[in-house]
């Protein structure tokens, strides 16, 4: 059985030891580069409060309760079971004197190790002139009492060069009236005094730096007006800039991008309808090659093109657009009246985004055109593929609405290169993808022809520069385009498609 | 005249091997790695990477694999094992900067006594973190089960296309010339 104290003092000794190497990695340099200040006050503080220590907390004296380990068993009522180890149990109990401690000079000599280990490691030359330096920060405020009136007066003599005493011996012999230059000065370098006076009453000296203190309030340099203006500016930004957190905390949509389409709703969405509940789980990775109805290619594109997370950053978020099912051809036409009342509400709480904005950064009002926009996707079996631009009039905006026209084969099987292409050029304005921003080599459809029929690995080494977004294959049966999505490197072209896009769009499109 | 040409050119279909014709590829390719001895295998990466950086040497990967292709056909002849082994190598050749990475082939350029070997060395490690992934799909086949064996690398090959961005015959071509190159 030990000791209580023994064993707390043992633990101490593990932790201040460990502490203090961490503390002092190089102990041995900081011991030869200290200087003798150093060590003495290392010295003096380890022995005042290692004595100190020893002595309040009685550890010299016999530990009242010892730990023993004992074999399982029944226990007496005042000993308490700590931790069991296999057939042994940790027990604390009171010690009637048999238990086993230091003797009380080992213990105290453990105490002072541990204090200057600590002193060591937190006292330093620069520690101490920190310290001899700190005594000036507290130099008396007012108790002092002003000097005598001695004290300040210097007295300079008579010049005692060789000019001066031919002046002086002409003043003597009344050649001239005043010793000029050489004659003795008197100088005064005080001060006014505010500390008390040596003959000045208590009361008085207290009342005297009250009125002091009472003039350098109202001698503050506060001009009322500006102070006034500031004040009711930055009142006037408080609303905006609590507008403005709480649209960031609650990740209010940044955009408004609004989408008409001639395809009806999806009557089972391949992607849980628009928008999906969790963007980021449905877009996190879409296959490359789209399945479902034409609805379903046109979800599967522009999840691809903005959402996807694969290929970063995302050029939108799911809540930012909105597509209108089941639109009229004309819609772009109509879009003023098409737009529904949700959409003008979220209209609206973007200009007062952007109204906030403008307020809190003082900066002019971003225009809105490029946060709340309007396409449509006009799709019929025998259209010629084209984009068409038309002005649209808002309340509070003025813009264009574009309508791109798909024949109904692009959003059949086979379709997906050219829907890619086609609904990136509709979205982004001024966006064309050619083969100046393909990864396409000029020479790879050649090659192709003749490398395809040898077979082998090396003649698909021709996809790594075919891009099929710049030049889509024609007719593939079912079984081709299973075998082209499974071979064709997507990841190369698609990825670059995308990427291009996005480049494009954020700097034509995207958010406040 | 070329225009016609080059007009067909574009419209053509890209090669698309079933999964049927893929596997039968990746299988052929490893019996070939086995019907060829170690030596017969280092002598065809030797010459194609002689043809590489000598009269096949261009930009344009287009006119890379038919020059390396044609070498191929001068070097095996009517060999089929030959000429199944050097298409395999001859993708890797294409893919070699998509396995080592230009840093990497500066630092072997810095460490290793002779470059060839150095980058070699790279290959086979990048290879073989590559198939790290392809074990556990391949646990279920015998080793002398090609048959199995391909078709794992087909299908481990299509995800990795399609998840991590490596081109599936890269993928596959590393995977036999790695398997192939360690037999027992």
């Amino acid at each position: 059985m030990i000791g209580g104290r023994t064993l707390a003092l043992a633990a101490a000794l593990l932790v201040v030891s460990a502490a203090s190497a961490g503390l002092l990695l190089d102990g041995r340099r900081a011991l030869e580069t200290s200087s003798g200040d150093t060590l003495l006050a290392v010295g003096l503080v380890s022995v005042v409060v290692g004595t100190l220590v020893f002595r309040l907390f009685a550890l010299g004296a016999p530990s009242a309760s010892c730990f023993t380990l004992w074999r399982r068993g029944r226990l007496w009522p005042d000993e308490t079971p700590l931790l069991t180890l296999g057939e042994h149990v940790l027990i604390l109990r009171p010690s009637a004197g048999d238990a086993w401690d230091l003797s009380p000079r080992l213990r105290q000599l453990i105490v002072l190790a541990m204090t200057a280990s600590l002193a060591f490691a937190s006292l330093s030359d620069r520690a101490l002139s920190l310290w001899g330096r700190a005594q000036n920060a507290f130099a008396p405020g007012g108790a002092g009492y002003c000097p005598a009136d001695d004290d300040h007066i210097v007295v300079t003599g008579p010049r005692q060069d060789p000019g001066c005493a031919l002046i002086r011996r002409a003043h003597a012999l009344g050649y001239t009236q005043d010793l000029g230059p050489c004659e003795a000065t008197v100088q005064d370098d005080r001060g006014p005094c505010r500390l008390r006076r040596v003959d000045e009453p208590m009361l008085h000296y207290a009342a005297r730096r009250w009125v002091d203190a009472l003039s350098s309030w109202r001698d503050l340099d506060l001009d009322a007006d500006d102070a006034i203006g500031a004040l009711r500016e930055r009142a006037a930004a408080v609303g905006p800039s609590l507008s403005e957190r709480r649209a960031v905390v609650s990740t209010a949509p940044r955009a408004a991008h609004h989408l008409f389409t001639t395809l009806p709703r999806p009557a089972s969405p391949l992607l849980g309808g628009w928008p999906p509940p969790r963007c980021a789980e449905t877009f996190g990775s879409l296959p490359p090659l789209a399945a479902g109805s034409p609805s379903d290619r046109l979800e599967h594109a522009l999840g691809q093109l903005l959402f996807e997370l694969r290929y970063l950053p995302p050029a939108a978020d799911c809540r930012e657009v909105h597509i209108h099912w089941g639109a009229p051809a004309d819609a772009c036409a109509r879009a003023a009246t098409l737009l529904d009342a949700e959409a003008r509400e979220g209209l609206k709480a973007l200009r007062q985004r952007a109204t906030d904005r403008a307020t809190v950064r003082r900066r002019p009002l971003s225009p809105l055109e490029h946060a709340f926009t309007v396409q449509c996707l006009v799709v019929e079996d025998e259209a010629t593929p084209g984009l068409v631009r038309q002005p649209l009039a808002l309340p509070g905006l003025s813009t264009s609405a574009r309508t791109l026209t798909l024949p109904s084969a692009t959003l059949a099987p086979g379709g997906e290169f050219e829907l890619t292409r086609r609904l990136a050029e509709l979205l982004s304005p001024g966006f064309r993808y050619h083969i100046l921003l393909s990864e396409a080599d000029a020479q790879a459809p050649r090659a192709a022809g003749t490398t395809s029929a040898r077979g082998g690995l090396a003649s698909l080494e021709v996809l790594e520069r075919r891009d099929l977004y710049l030049h889509p294959p024609a007719d593939l049966d079912d079984d081709a385009r299973q075998a082209l999505a499974e071979v064709y490197p997507f990841a190369r072209h698609l990825a670059n498609v995308v990427d291009v896009f996005r480049h494009h769009y954020l700097g034509q499109r995207g958010r406040l | 005249m070329i225009a016609p040409l080059l007009a067909l050119a574009l419209i053509s279909a890209p090669p698309t091997p079933t999964q049927a014709e893929r596997t039968a590829t990746l299988s052929d390719a490893l019996d070939a790695f086995d019907a060829l001895s170690a030596e017969d295998v280092d002598r065809v990466a030797a010459a194609l990477d002689d043809a590489a950086r000598g009269r096949c040497l261009s930009s344009l990967a287009s006119l890379r694999v038919p020059c390396l292709q044609s070498e191929l056909d001068e070097r095996c002849g009517e060999e089929d094992a030959c000429r199944r082994v050097g298409d395999v190598l001859i993708t890797l050749k294409l893919a070699e900067s998509t396995f080592v990475k230009t840093s990497e082939r500066h630092r072997v350029l810095r460490e290793a006594a002779v470059f060839r070997v150095g980058l070699r060395q790279a290959t086979t490690r990048a290879h073989a973190r590559l198939l790290t992934g392809l074990v556990p799909r391949a646990r279920h086949c015998a080793e002398a089960d090609r048959r199995c064996l391909a078709t794992a690398i087909d299908a481990f090959c299509v995800d990795h296309a399609q998840q991590r961005g490596l081109s599936w015959h890269r993928c596959a071509a590393a995977s036999v010339a790695f398997i192939g190159r360690r037999r027992p």
